[in-house]
C-alpha cells in the first residue's frame, strides 16, 4: 500500500524537479526509501567509521590512590538540560581510572542544590561547593586544589565527551610515556543535543598555527606538575585562560611533549549563551588572547608588533613577531628574459622594510645560491624562484619575523592565483610517502573540515618558489632548487597564510613583447617550477 | 556471614525442563546470600513438584494464571514485606545466572544511589557469543527494542554504562526505586499488561522520574529466550505486543516528544504491520490494525497514570529525544 504511494508521489513530482528533490529528502526522512544518496558524509562517519575506530577498554595498573585523570568542570547555575547528560556521559566512561572535580559556583541555590543531589550518583564525582563566583580562573584554580589525578582535563559545563574520551586519551599516554598536553579532535552538538555537526580534524602538533588560534582546546588533557609549576589559570585572562596557561607552558625552557589524538573525543554545544554563538559579547575574551600571545613573545624573547585579531575571525590572531637583521633576497631570473627584469623591477617597488635591511642578488637558475650567501653577511636567505608579487609592502619583515621564533627551519608564503580566492600552494603535507600540496586550486573562503586553506600552518614539505630560511639554517637542501622535504627535521616548515603572494602582473605592451621574446620553452619553466596544475 | 541478601523473583508456567537448572545457578551465586521466591501460573506439567524439591525455595502457587506482571508483583511485594533486601533480583524461568552475576552487579552499584535497575550481559543459551539482550530502549519509532538482539558477543569492547532500562529477563531492581513508583496505578509492573512490554514500561519510567540504569557486562545471564512464550499461539504476541506497545507510548512519553517523533511513530507502526503481513497474511495484519485501533481509544483508563508520571519527570524532552536517537544509551 505504502509502496503504491510512493511509486504515485514519484511519478507526481520525478526526481529531477524540485518536488522530487523534496519528496526524496522526506522519503528518506520517514525511512520509506532505500535512497542512500541523502545521506550526510559525517553521519554516516560517525555511524560506521567512528565506531570501530576507537580502542578496546584498557585497564592501567594503579598506583596508589592517584587517579590518572581528574576532570575539572566549573559549574555556574547550569540547567537540567546541560548537567545530566554531561554527567551520564562521564559515568559511561570506558575507561575508569578518574576522578571528576565539580566546582560549583552557582548563585541559585535550586540549581546548586540539583548539582550537589546528581553528585552522588556516582562514587567518582566529587562536589567542592565554592563560596562564591569569583571569574572562572579563580574558581578552576580551586578546583585544581582538590584534584588527585596525574592529568588535567578540562571540560565546560554545557558540552559532552565521548564515552571513549578517557580511554583514548589513557592509550595515548601509555604509547607516549611522560608526554605533557594531549589534545583530540571535536565537533559541535546542536543546543538540543540531536545532532553532531562541524567536525573539526586538527593538524598534528603545530606550535606556528598556536599562535594564531587556540586549536588545541578542546578536549585539552595537561599533566597536573605542569600546571602546579605554571602557578595555574591567570584571573586577568579570563576568557582565554586556557589559551594562556598553554602558551605560558610552552614558553617553559624545556622541550614540551605535545600529543593529537586523531579522533573526536570532545562535543561542543552551541548553547544559546555558550561563546560559538555570541561572539559580540565576549570581546573581553578576544583582548585577553591578545594579552596572552603578547605574554608569550615576551616570555620567549622575540620583539613583535603588537598583536593583531584578523578581521572576519573573531578568536584569530595575527602576531607579528620581528627580526632586525640582514636579508639577501635572491631572484632566479632567466637571462635576457624582459619578463623577468621587469619582475626583479617592481620586487624592489613592492617591498618596504623597516626591520630587515635588505640587499636584491639577481641569479640565473643554473647559478648556486649557497656561494653567492656564504661570502655575504646576511642573516636570512629569501630565494625567490616563481614570478610572483607580494600582496603586502612589508612582506620581508613579515617573512623574516616568522625565523626567529624557536624551531623555525624555513618559511613560505600563501601563493595564490592572480585576482581570485585560489590557492595555487599553501605547502605540501605528506599522504601515505608522498608529498602533496594542500588544497590545490581550492578556494581561501571556503572552510574546509581541517581549518580554513590560508591559516598559519607547519607542514611537511615546501614548495620552491618563495622561501625563507636563516642563511646558517643546517639544512643544506634549502638552498637547492626542488620541494623542500622536512618530514625527518625536528624543526618545522612554516606556511605562514597572513604573507599571500600573486602572480607578477605583466602590462599588456610588455606581454606582447615578452611572447615575441621569450621562447616558448621559457613559459613551460615557468609552470613546471610552479609545482601544481 | 555479612553478605548481602538479594531476593530472587521467578515466576514459572510449565516449565519442568529448565526450572532446575535456574534454581540451581540462583543458588550458587557467590558472595550473596540469596533468598528464592517463586510463584507458579497454574502449571500443567510437574513443575511444582521440582519447585518443591528446593526446600529453601518460597514457593506460591497459583490455580489461575497471573501472567508475567500481576505474578511478578505479587512475589515483590511478598519478598519486600518478608525481608530487609536492598535489591531485588528477577529471573526468568528459562534463564540461567553465572556464579558471580549477583557479586558484580552488587559491586558496582555500590555506593551509585538512585540507581533503578542494573542488567548484566544476557547472552543466548545455547551460543554464549550470541547477545540475546544488553539493555532494552525506547526507539525514536517509540518501539520497545532490545539493544543487541542476535548481535555476536564482542566482550572486549564492552564497558559498564548508564542505559535506557534493563530487560527483566535477568536483571535486580532496587528497593528504593519500586517503592517510590510515579504510577499510582502499578505496584511495579502494570498489571493492565498482562504480558510483553511489562518491562519497556517499568525502564521508561524509571528513566523519564530521573533514575539511573546500568549495563555491567562483567556479569553473564544465558537467556533460552521466549520458551514460555512459543507454547502460546504468536498471533497472540503480535496482538498484546501491538496492544501494549500504544499503552506504554501514551503513559510516559512526554508531548513535545510524542509531536516530534510523529513520523518516526507512524513509520515503525506501519513497519510492524508488514511484518505481520509477511508472517501472518493481510488477516493477522487487518487484526492487529484493529487492535491498535481499539487499543487508542481505551488510552483514557491510563489517563491517571499519564498524569502521575509527568508530574514526577525530571527528564527533559531533548534529552529524552537524544537518548531515543543514540539506541537508548546515555550521555
Amino acid at each position: 500500500m505504502f509502496g503504491l504511494l510512493r511509486k504515485g508521489l514519484q511519478a507526481l513530482f520525478p526526481a529531477h524537479t524540485v518536488g522530487g528533490q523534496v519528496l526524496r529528502i522526506v522519503m528518506a526522512r520517514l525511512g520509506n526509501t532505500r535512497d542512500r544518496l541523502v545521506a550526510n558524509p559525517f553521519v554516516t562517519y560517525t555511524k560506521r567509521v567512528e565506531p570501530i575506530a576507537f580502542h578496546a577498554p584498557i585497564q592501567t595498573p594503579s598506583t596508589c590512590d592517584q587517579p590518572l585523570f581528574s576532570v575539572i568542570i566549573p559549574f555556574f547555575n547550569t540547567a537540567d538540560a546541560y548537567l545530566v547528560p554531561l554527567l551520564d556521559c562521564l559515568s559511561s566512561q570506558s575507561f575508569s581510572d578518574w576522578e571528576v572535580i565539580m566546582a560549583d559556583a552557582s548563585t541559585n541555590e535550586d540549581r546548586s542544590w540539583r548539582i550537589e543531589e546528581l553528585s552522588h550518583r556516582d562514587p567518582r564525582f566529587r562536589y567542592v561547593r565554592l563560596g562564591e563566583n569569583r571569574g572562572i580562573s579563580t574558581n578552576t584554580n580551586e578546583a585544581l586544589g582538590h584534584a588527585l589525578g596525574q592529568y588535567i582535563v578540562f571540560a565546560d559545563h554545557d558540552d559532552t565527551l565521548s564515552h571513549h574520551a578517557l580511554n583514548e586519551v589513557a592509550v595515548a599516554i601509555a604509547d607516549h610515556p611522560g608526554v605533557d598536553v594531549l589534545y583530540s579532535d571535536e565537533d559541535a552538538l546542536s543546543d538540543d543535543g540531536l545532532r553532531r555537526k562541524r567536525p573539526h580534524f586538527k593538524p598534528s602538533w603545530s606550535p606556528h598555527m598556536f599562535l594564531e588560534m587556540n586549536y588545541t582546546n578542546h578536549l585539552s588533557v595537561i599533566k597536573a606538575a605542569l600546571i602546579h609549576e605554571v602557578g595555574g589559570l591567570r584571573p586577568e585572562r579570563d576568557g582565554a585562560q586556557d589559551y594562556d596557561l598553554l602558551l605560558r607552558i610552552h614558553a617553559l625552557p624545556r622541550q614540551i611533549q605535545v600529543v593529537h589524538i586523531p579522533k573526536i573525543l570532545y562535543h561542543w554545544r552551541e548553547a544559546e549563551n555558550s561563546t560559538s554563538r555570541t561572539i559580540d559579547t565576549k570581546t573581553y575574551a578576544v583582548q585577553a588572547g591578545q594579552a596572552a600571545l603578547t605574554d608569550y613573545l615576551d616570555a620567549i624573547g622575540v620583539s613583535h608588533d603588537p598583536v593583531g585579531v584578523l578581521p572576519e575571525r573573531p578568536f584569530w590572531y595575527h602576531c607579528r613577531p620581528r627580526w632586525s637583521c640582514r636579508a639577501d633576497v635572491v631572484v632566479m631570473v632567466s637571462e635576457d628574459d624582459r619578463a623577468n627584469r621587469h619582475f626583479e623591477k617592481l620586487l624592489r617597488g613592492a617591498t618596504a622594510a623597516t626591520w630587515v635591511v635588505p640587499s636584491f642578488i639577481a641569479l640565473s637558475p643554473a647559478c648556486d645560491i649557497r656561494a653567492h650567501c656564504d661570502s655575504g653577511t646576511a642573516d636570512v636567505v629569501i630565494v625567490v624562484r616563481s614570478m610572483f608579487l607580494p600582496e603586502t609592502p612589508d612582506w620581508l619583515d613579515e617573512l623574516a619575523g616568522v625565523l626567529a621564533l624557536p624551531k623555525t627551519a624555513a618559511v613560505a608564503p600563501l601563493l595564490m592565483r592572480n585576482m581570485r580566492h585560489e590557492i595555487v600552494n599553501a605547502g605540501l603535507m605528506d599522504d601515505q610517502g608522498r608529498l602533496r600540496p594542500l588544497y590545490p586550486g581550492g578556494d581561501v573562503t571556503v572552510y574546509p573540515l581541517a581549518g580554513p586553506p590560508d591559516l598559519v600552518r607547519d607542514v611537511d614539505g615546501l614548495d620552491p618558489g618563495v622561501v625563507a630560511f636563516p642563511r646558517a639554517s643546517g639544512h643544506s637542501e634549502l638552498f637547492l632548487p626542488g620541494v623542500v622535504d622536512g618530514r625527518n627535521w625536528s624543526d618545522y616548515l612554516v606556511m605562514w597564510g597572513p604573507v599571500r603572494f600573486r602572480p607578477a602582473k605583466i602590462p599588456a605592451r610588455d606581454k606582447r613583447l615578452n611572447d615575441n621574446l621569450m621562447p616558448r620553452g621559457a613559459s613551460v619553466v615557468f609552470r613546471n617550477s610552479m609545482g601544481t596544475r | 556471614m555479612d553478605q548481602e541478601t538479594v531476593a530472587f523473583i521467578i515466576v514459572t508456567w510449565n516449565n519442568r525442563d529448565i526450572i532446575a537448572g535456574c534454581l540451581d545457578s540462583v543458588l550458587e551465586q557467590t558472595g550473596v546470600h540469596p533468598e528464592i521466591y517463586v510463584l507458579d501460573n497454574g502449571s500443567s506439567d510437574d513443575t511444582v513438584g521440582i519447585v518443591r524439591g528446593y526446600p529453601q525455595v518460597h514457593l506460591v502457587e497459583s490455580t489461575e494464571n497471573l501472567g508475567f506482571a500481576r505474578g511478578n508483583n505479587e512475589l515483590i511485594r511478598q519478598a519486600l514485606s518478608d525481608v530487609p533486601v536492598r535489591w531485588v533480583a528477577l529471573v526468568n524461568s528459562d534463564a540461567v545466572l553465572d556464579p558471580d552475576w549477583t557479586a558484580n552487579i552488587l559491586g558496582f552499584v555500590a555506593g551509585r544511589p538512585g540507581v533503578a535497575g542494573v542488567q548484566g550481559l544476557t547472552v543466548d543459551y545455547y551460543d554464549h557469543d550470541m547477545v540475546d539482550s544488553q539493555h532494552i530502549y525506547v526507539s525514536k519509532r517509540l518501539q520497545g527494542i532490545q539493544y543487541g538482539y542476535k548481535l555476536r558477543a564482542d566482550r572486549e569492547s564492552y564497558f559498564p554504562r548508564k542505559v535506557f532500562g534493563v530487560n527483566a529477563a535477568a536483571a535486580m531492581f532496587s528497593r528504593e526505586y519500586i517503592e517510590n513508583q510515579p504510577d499510582p496505578d502499578c505496584y511495579f509492573f502494570d498489571e493492565r499488561f498482562y504480558m510483553y512490554y511489562e518491562d519497556v514500561d517499568v525502564a521508561y519510567r524509571s528513566l523519564v522520574a530521573g533514575y539511573d540504569s546500568y549495563f555491567v557486562p562483567s556479569s553473564v545471564a544465558y537467556h533460552m529466550g521466549s520458551v514460555s512464550a512459543n507454547k502460546m499461539a504468536s498471533m497472540y504476541t503480535v496482538t498484546m505486543t501491538a496492544r501494549n506497545h500504544l499503552a506504554v507510548v501514551y503513559k510516559n512519553t512526554p508531548w513535545p516528544v510524542i509531536v516530534k517523533s510523529m513520523p518516526d511513530f507512524v513509520a515503525g507502526i506501519r513497519d510492524y504491520l508488514r511484518q505481520v503481513r509477511h508472517d501472518h497474511g493481510w488477516t493477522g495484519a487487518w487484526q492487529v490494525l484493529g487492535t491498535y485501533i481499539s487499543e487508542f481509544f481505551r488510552l483514557p483508563v491510563y489517563a491517571r497514570s499519564r498524569r502521575a508520571i509527568r508530574k514526577r519527570t525530571r527528564l527533559g524532552a531533548d534529552y529524552l529525544r537524544a537518548i531515543m536517537r543514540q539506541d537508548g544509551i546515555r550521555g
